[in-house]
């Protein structure tokens, strides 16, 4: 007689196997104590089979898995840094852009932090700005104005000297370095919010002094809309939160270095905008305009000098023409 | 905070870009008839004035072939050698001026009057080594236009002084 379940058991075996794989009810369990066997006897040898088999049974997917989540990050991260250069490009600070994707690449699983510690700094990159601005110009505070003068007094217009100095607003010519350190450590404006932003993260994410700045954060935000492209969808669970995150505060860290930089650079080339500069007499072939009229309103001449006005034709320069009459050689014949 | 980053901002790239045209990017603007200029082009904040220094002389007949296009003019003045020795160029405000300091230490300044569309209004002043006062004229050039002074003696010949405003 064999189980109709079991083909080739008995129902005593039947009942055993069945008590082995924990299928069996407990009638059958009653049953099988019935006949002198213990059904618990068979739970060593179940789990031991069960750890055997369970790893044998699948392959093993560790390694994909993780090479998988690992190169969904490193995409990830790719993405970050490219929409964070092209945003950081593109911004007024574009010169920091390195600064900021080096901290991207430390091994940080908090970038933001290590990144607001460095806005943060007051004696960082603020600091080292304004006197890398001087010392880039070889100057200090006190030698700005001066050597701001001898450049001016020693070039090819120092009669300008005075007009640009007053354009300045300068009275005095060792103001100068004083107001550009004035500048330099003007109240910034607030572009961290715009940076966490293309980083992907938020407030929670931050240092607790955010507290009680939701105002200020949001029009930080609206302050620095950087342009960030769309994140991947499929960015794994540990890389997502912070790519979707948006970055809805603020915190009072500033970034003033970049603009302050350009106005800076900017009052710099004000200063020169009107002083001629030469150009390499190889480099440029004269170019005539077809027409070429010139009406003159007044004309005066020093001592000793004489002017020809001289008109070759309708469309050709007019030349005026200087002699210069000395006693030695009573000027130039024409 | 906004307004003062956007000031800074908008002050720097106006300043940029009106004071930083270089020499490269003004000389590869197209050379266009002052006529058509005059009414298509906008009127730039600033006005180009570009000074040419050039050596004329009887000592040779060599003529510099990048003054190709001035030398039918030049031929008047009965030297035979012309020599390109410098080129200047200052961007100009209204009302402010560029000084050159030439050969000879004689300084040429162009003071600009007044421009519209079509015309410039300059004055050119040119004075000698000794700062004495050689010329002091009042003119108004056509736009791209060009006016030479010349005659300042320089070795065994003159200096030719093309002056173009260009904007």
């Amino acid at each position: 007689m064999t189980d109709p379940r079991q083909p080739g058991l008995d129902p005593a075996q039947a009942l055993e196997l069945r008590a082995a794989d924990g299928l069996a009810s407990g009638d059958e369990l009653a049953q099988l104590r019935s006949l002198g066997v213990d059904p618990m006897a068979f739970a060593p040898v179940r789990s031991l089979l069960t750890q055997a088999l369970a790893p044998s049974s699948a392959p093993d997917l560790a390694d994909a898995v993780m090479a998988r989540i690992d190169g969904a990050a490193d995409a990830a991260h790719r993405a970050l840094v490219e929409d964070l250069r092209a945003a950081l490009d593109g911004g007024p600070a574009p010169e920091l852009a390195d600064d900021v994707l080096m901290l991207l690449d430390l091994a940080d699983d908090q970038p933001g932090h290590a990144l607001r510690a460095l806005l943060a700094d007051e004696d960082g990159p603020r600091a080292e700005l304004a006197d890398g601005v001087l010392s880039a110009a070889g100057l200090q505070d006190g030698a700005v104005g001066p050597a701001l003068r001898a450049l001016l007094d020693g070039g090819d217009a120092p009669d300008l000297a005075d007009d640009v100095m007053a354009a300045l607003g300068l009275a005095e010519a060792d103001a100068v370095g004083a107001h550009l350190r004035q500048a330099l450590a003007a109240p910034a404006p607030d572009l961290s919010g715009g940076v966490m932003a293309a980083l992907g993260l938020a407030a929670a994410e931050r240092d607790g002094d955010d507290d009680g700045d939701e105002d200020q954060d949001e029009g930080g935000a609206e302050v620095i809309a950087l342009p960030v492209a769309p994140r991947p969808a499929a960015a794994p669970a540990a890389v997502a939160p912070r790519l979707a995150r948006p970055a809805a505060a603020n915190s009072d860290t500033t970034w003033r270095f970049p603009a302050v930089a350009l106005a800076a650079a900017a009052a710099l080339l004000l200063f020169f905008t009107g002083a001629p500069s030469s150009v390499a007499p190889d480099q440029l072939a004269f170019e005539l305009a077809p027409i070429n009229h010139v009406d003159i309103e007044e004309l005066s001449t020093g001592d000793e000098v004489m002017v020809q006005v001289l008109q070759m034709d309708e469309n050709a320069p007019t030349i005026i023409f200087i002699d210069e009459l000395s006693e030695d050689d009573g000027g130039i014949p024409l | 905070m906004t307004r003062r980053l956007s000031s800074l901002l908008a002050a720097a790239l106006l300043t940029c870009g009106l004071g930083l045209s270089s020499p490269a990017d003004a000389q590869s603007r197209p050379m266009t008839p002052p006529g058509s200029v005059s009414q298509a082009a906008p009127v730039r904040a600033k006005v180009d004035v570009e000074v040419r220094v050039v050596y004329a002389t009887s000592a040779h007949s060599r003529v510099d072939s990048r003054l190709s296009g001035l030398t039918r003019y030049l031929s008047h003045l009965r030297f035979t050698g012309y020599e390109l020795l410098d080129t200047q160029k200052a961007q100009v405000a209204l009302g402010g001026k560029a000084s050159f300091t030439v050969e000879g230490g004689r300084k040429v300044t162009v003071t600009l009057l007044g421009r519209d569309e079509s015309r410039a209004r300059v004055r050119v002043q040119v004075s000698g080594s000794n700062d004495k006062q050689l010329l002091d004229t009042t003119m108004s050039v056509n736009r791209d236009g060009t006016v030479i002074v010349a005659g300042p003696k320089h070795q065994d010949g003159i200096l030719v002084l093309p002056l173009t405003a260009r904007y």
